[in-house]
């Protein structure tokens, strides 16, 4: 489960080739055949970036995190390391996760607490949990295992001006239910550069949806990246909760080695 | 002025009669057309149902719930040898998973198959489902029961200490879905509004109630016996028994009064007129209650069949002087405006103090007698004007035998067992007044020592199966009762602070060692505990590490590592600014009254421990509970000096004498007194059940003084003889007052046949007191008169001033 996986799938930035994208589709697409587009898009590696996020409640009122984030690529899985900067009480908190590909594989999460000069291993038992307290669960940072889903094209659309697909997925197994807490999505696709700007999921427990509205999406090195998403969090027509992600100084192509990404780097901060 | 009434009756009489198929018609068209909102009327039986909306302590509630969520949750309690036994555990994930699917509206279920453990092994820390690895031998199953058992934030909630009580607890919707947009298109455009819901009503708390009822039909089994307890259940317990028992009551009292009317006027047309008018104004006012979304609630559930048994007095008075007109030769036109014009104006009066008694209730805190003070006035006042409109037109269209020679001797004899008390109730006026005082004394002493009470489980039959659920989890897991303690700092970060969670953590210390009476903490639940089960497993699960950690940053630290582990539970425990906690504690059920001087007492220690670095507001079911009582305490006080208030001037109006206007008030109070005697003397409570008996008693009482004042002033005024003006009223309207005192007392006598025991009482001692108002008005009444009525002075005099 990787806080870095922000810059992939549905709730990251979401990232393609650009050149590749504007090819003209003369037969449309199965779902299958869009989301593994989604997939295939180049997401960057060895990046860099801070991110804001607002935690509003469903009185209005907003709390603001301020986070630090490196993120690699080693094969097929994905590594990553960050570190709250404010507020000042948590400042230097940080998380190491590895997020292996093999869905088989529990992921390995480390913790650091300053004020407690204490690295532990955290195992928690899903991905449906929030991370860091936002409305995205760890599920919504990482990337889906296609082959977990059915997907079906519902339609082609229209949105701000883009010609988008709607896809449908729903998990296949049980297993994927449990693990994501999602019973169902409808992602929404942007035609010409691969990027999901918006998704709707349905949650198993108390008749919850999520909704992700990417706001702002820029081209960083030639990399689509959604740098404002919205993630709210409803109950019929009743908004429980809202979290906006900003990204900010997105870089590409840091340097950063296996040290960047060790327990002994977490534990000396940034 | 009373000639003009009278002419005005009689005129009317004389249309209604000629023209009785158009008035007919429009009677019916006019309740036609409000029947149909009659199925909007819905059933309130929740336990902030008794207080106003603008109650403030109802709006803080409303105000928690909003930020919490719902507060009281359904549980099912699941009694076996053994909890940690493989076969029990499938058959509780069995039964889990069928309520997480079957039952609507639900907001979470938690039980030992899917609650989060957080621990701490070895360099790891682990926040997961207890039971995320199901356990395969027995060596697992007995670590886990280990685990379990230590755990303080399962104690008593999820797993009795014994360990064969385990729980599943269930948190439905605190907002209704009606009327929602299922958003399956996923339109963002509305993402973004906020729009408050309503409450959940009471239909959808009953379709919870009863998907869930057939799911634990399916489990329940020998070593898997389940209980269902909690407010949710209670409140559509309730309701179906209020729907249920107003049926019954309502059919009771219409047969009551069938029979009643019969033996009264042996006639068919006398039996079924009035019944038609009574069902027809109580339509009406059904009509206006679900026109104004008004709800049918615990204490209105009476209205219907009391509206009947009140309204029936009407038409009983018109139609006694008719069939006497009748007899006298009259045809059936002129008998009826002839009886219009002699009783038109006594009905009304006797209709303005019914509903003069009533309508003090308006100044009730208790919302469904508030409710009570609107429409029995609106039912008492359509029962009037249905009686008056109405009745002449179906006595033109209805087919009457001739009228019969004046009756044998029967009911000369009860008229003539009236007469005698009465003659000697005037002849020994001074002994009659002595024992009625003696009466009196000792019954203010008995009421002196009547208690106040609200205790909605001993509304219940002591074998009732919610009942014994909820006695069962009471025991078992030491209690059923919740109050809420928001502690709010009222500023970011205030809960960070380390001093103020272990004041936190005082408090709760406090709270499970203080005990009054039969009241006491059974379990607290803060967010102090929560840090204290992190900060110990951040710390290889060392006992001693079971505490609130010095540093403030460190706190912040490990609050953010809860949240950031994929736990959603601090959510329940603090506001997402974490500038206010809350604390629940959990109370036996009780009755009311028993927590309030708790309360006072935790409440200052609690102010004295957080002294200014926040303030605790009490609030939650327990909260509401104890101001119900206030409530209850208060709305007495109000509606019987309101209904005082109201009432006597009526009185002093209708004679024309100040004097003896508030004299006439006096056996109207000696019933209320008497059976406020009876209560203390019984030990039964008043609530917001009985509370009613007074007002309403005081304003049916007082039409039988109308009726007898109106009578008895007539014969003084020609005699100046008190004893032969007694002698002749009671000889004329006596039996008309004897017989409406016995169909209001089994109006009030049908609520003996209810499910819950709270109306019984009520039943049988709101019967109890128009029957002791009937003796007085025979046995005091005529004392009273004879001692203080001034002949040609005082009584002549005011009547020829009404009469001007």
């Amino acid at each position: 489960m990787t806080p870095s996986g922000c810059v992939r799938a549905f709730v990251a930035a979401a990232l393609a080739f650009a050149a590749a994208s504007n090819d003209a589709l003369a037969d449309p697409l199965t779902g299958r055949q869009i989301m593994e587009r989604v997939d295939a898009r180049d997401d960057g590696d060895r990046q860099l970036n801070d991110m804001e996020m607002l935690l509003i409640d469903k009185n209005g009122s907003t709390r603001t995190r301020r986070i630090r984030n490196w993120r690699r690529d080693v094969g097929e899985d994905t590594q990553s390391i960050l570190f709250f900067l404010a507020p000042a009480d948590v400042k230097d908190t940080g998380f190491l996760t590895y997020d292996y590909d093999d869905s088989n594989k529990d992921d390995d999460q480390w913790l650091y607490l300053p004020a407690l000069k204490k690295t532990k291993r955290i195992a928690t038992g899903d991905k449906s949990g929030s991370f860091m307290g936002s409305d995205f669960s760890y599920a919504d940072m990482t990337e889906r295992n296609l082959d977990n889903y059915d997907y079906r094209l519902i339609k082609e659309d229209l949105l701000d001006g883009a010609k988008v697909w709607q896809v449908e997925a729903i998990p296949n197994n049980p297993k994927e239910i449990d693990e994501t807490g999602y019973t169902k999505s409808i992602f929404v696709v942007r035609q010409d550069n691969d990027v999901m700007v918006r998704a709707v999921s349905w949650l198993r427990r108390g008749g919850r949806m999520k909704y992700l509205d990417v706001k702002r999406l820029e081209q960083i090195d030639g990399i689509w990246v959604s740098t404002e998403m919205h993630m709210t969090t409803r109950k019929g027509d009743t908004t429980l909760h809202k979290t906006v992600l900003r990204f900010e100084n997105v870089r590409f192509n840091q340097p950063m080695d296996d040290s960047r990404f060790s327990v002994r780097q977490l534990e000396k901060g940034q | 002025m009373r000639h003009a009434f009278e002419r005005w009756f009689a005129a009317w009489g004389q249309f209604a009669y000629r023209r009785a198929w158009l008035v007919i018609l429009c009677v019916l068209a006019v309740t036609g057309a409000l029947a149909t909102q009659v199925p909007n009327l819905e059933i309130d039986t929740s336990t902030e149902g008794f207080l106003r909306e603008d109650d403030p302590i109802r709006v803080a509630y409303q105000e928690f719930r909003r930020q919490y969520g719902r507060d009281d949750m359904i549980l099912l309690a699941i009694e076996t040898p053994r909890v940690f036994d493989l076969g029990f555990l499938e058959k509780l994930r069995a039964l889990h998973q069928e309520i997480e699917s079957g039952v609507p509206k639900l907001q979470e279920v938690t039980s030992l198959v899917n609650v989060r453990e957080t621990r701490g092994e070895g360099d790891e820390l682990l926040v997961r489902e207890l039971l995320a690895d199901w356990p395969q031998t027995p060596e697992q199953l007995a670590t886990l029961e280990a685990r379990a058992l230590a755990n303080p934030l399962y104690r008593d909630n999820l797993l009795s200490e014994d360990g064969h009580v385990t729980t599943i607890v269930i948190e439905t919707d605190a907002y209704s879905s009606l009327g929602e947009v299922s958003d399956a298109s996923g339109d963002f455009a509305h993402a973004e509004s906020v729009t408050p819901r309503p409450f959940i009503t009471g239909d959808e708390n009953g379709e919870i109630v009863s998907a869930l009822s057939a799911i634990v039909e399916r489990h329940q089994g020998p070593d898997f016996q389940i209980f269902v307890a909690g407010g949710p259940t209670m409140v559509d317990h309730l309701s179906r028994a209020v729907a249920r028992d107003m049926q019954r009551f309502t059919g009771l009292a219409l047969l009551a009064i069938a029979v009643l009317l019969f033996a009264l006027f042996r006639r068919v047309a006398a039996v079924i007129l009035p019944l038609v008018v009574v069902i027809l104004s109580l339509i009406t006012t059904l009509a206006l209650m679900g026109m104004l979304g008004t709800p049918i609630s615990l204490p209105t559930q009476i209205l219907p069949s009391f509206l009947l048994a009140v309204g029936v007095g009407d038409s009983v008075h018109v139609l006694a002087i008719f069939y006497q007109r009748l007899r006298a030769g009259d045809d059936k036109q002129q008998a009826i405006s002839g009886a219009l014009a002699h009783s038109g104006l006594a009905i009304t009066v006797t209709s303005l103090t019914t509903a003069g008694g009533l309508f003090s209730f308006l100044t009730a805190k208790i919302a469904p007698v508030a409710d009570l003070g609107v429409f029995g006035p609106v039912g008492v006042m359509m029962a009037l004007v249905f009686t008056i409109v109405l009745l002449p037109s179906l006595i033109a269209v209805f087919p009457m035998r001739a009228p019969r020679e004046a009756r044998s001797t029967r009911p000369a004899f009860t008229q003539r067992i009236l007469v005698r008390v009465g003659e000697f109730s005037a002849r020994h006026a001074v002994s009659v007044l002595l024992v009625w005082t003696g009466i009196t004394a000792l019954s203010v002493f008995g009421a002196l020592q009547v208690r106040f009470a609200h205790d909605p489980m001993s509304w219940f039959p002591e074998d009732d199966p919610f009942r014994v659920a909820n006695e069962f989890v009471n025991e078992r897991l030491n209690g059923t009762m919740f109050l809420e303690v928001v502690v709010d700092t009222g500023q970011e970060n205030g809960l960070h602070d380390p001093e103020l969670l272990r004041r936190l953590d005082e408090m709760r210390r406090f709270a499970l060692g203080f005990q009054k009476g039969d009241v006491f903490v059974g379990k607290t639940v803060s967010p102090a505990d929560v840090l204290k089960e992190i900060h110990q497993a951040l710390n290889e699960n060392r006992r001693e590490f079971y505490a609130i950690p010095d540093d403030r940053e460190l706190v912040a630290q490990e609050f953010l590592l809860f949240e950031s582990a994929g736990s959603d539970d601090l959510e329940k425990l603090v506001d997402s600014r974490f500038s206010q906690g809350r604390m629940t504690l959990k109370f036996p059920f009780l009755d009311a009254i028993q927590y309030g001087p708790y309360l006072d007492v935790l409440e200052a220690h609690f102010r004295e421990l957080l002294g200014d670095r926040a303030q605790p507001r009490f609030t939650g079911l327990l909260v509401m509970a104890g101001r119900t009582i206030d409530a209850v305490i208060y709305s007495m006080a109000s509606s019987y000096v309101t209904s005082f208030v109201v009432i006597a001037p009526l009185m002093i109006l209708m004679i024309g004498s100040i004097r003896l206007g508030l004299l006439s008030m006096l056996p109207n109070l000696v019933p209320v007194i008497v059976t406020l005697g009876l209560m203390g003397w019984l030990g039964m409570p008043l609530d917001a059940f009985t509370l009613l008996i007074g007002s309403i008693a005081l304003g049916l009482a007082v039409d039988d003084t109308t009726h007898f004042l109106h009578g008895f002033r007539a014969h003084f005024e020609l005699s100046g003889d008190a004893v032969a003006a007694v002698r002749e009223t009671l000889a004329t309207t006596g039996q008309a007052m004897l017989f409406t005192s016995l169909v209001l007392s089994s109006g009030f006598f049908v609520y003996m046949f209810a499910s819950m025991d709270n109306l019984f009482n009520f039943g049988l001692l709101s019967g109890f007191t128009i029957l002791v108002a009937c003796v007085t008005e025979i046995f005091l009444t005529p004392a009273l008169l004879t001692l203080f009525a001034r002949p040609a002075r005082a009584l002549g005099a005011s009547h020829a001033e009404v009469s001007r």
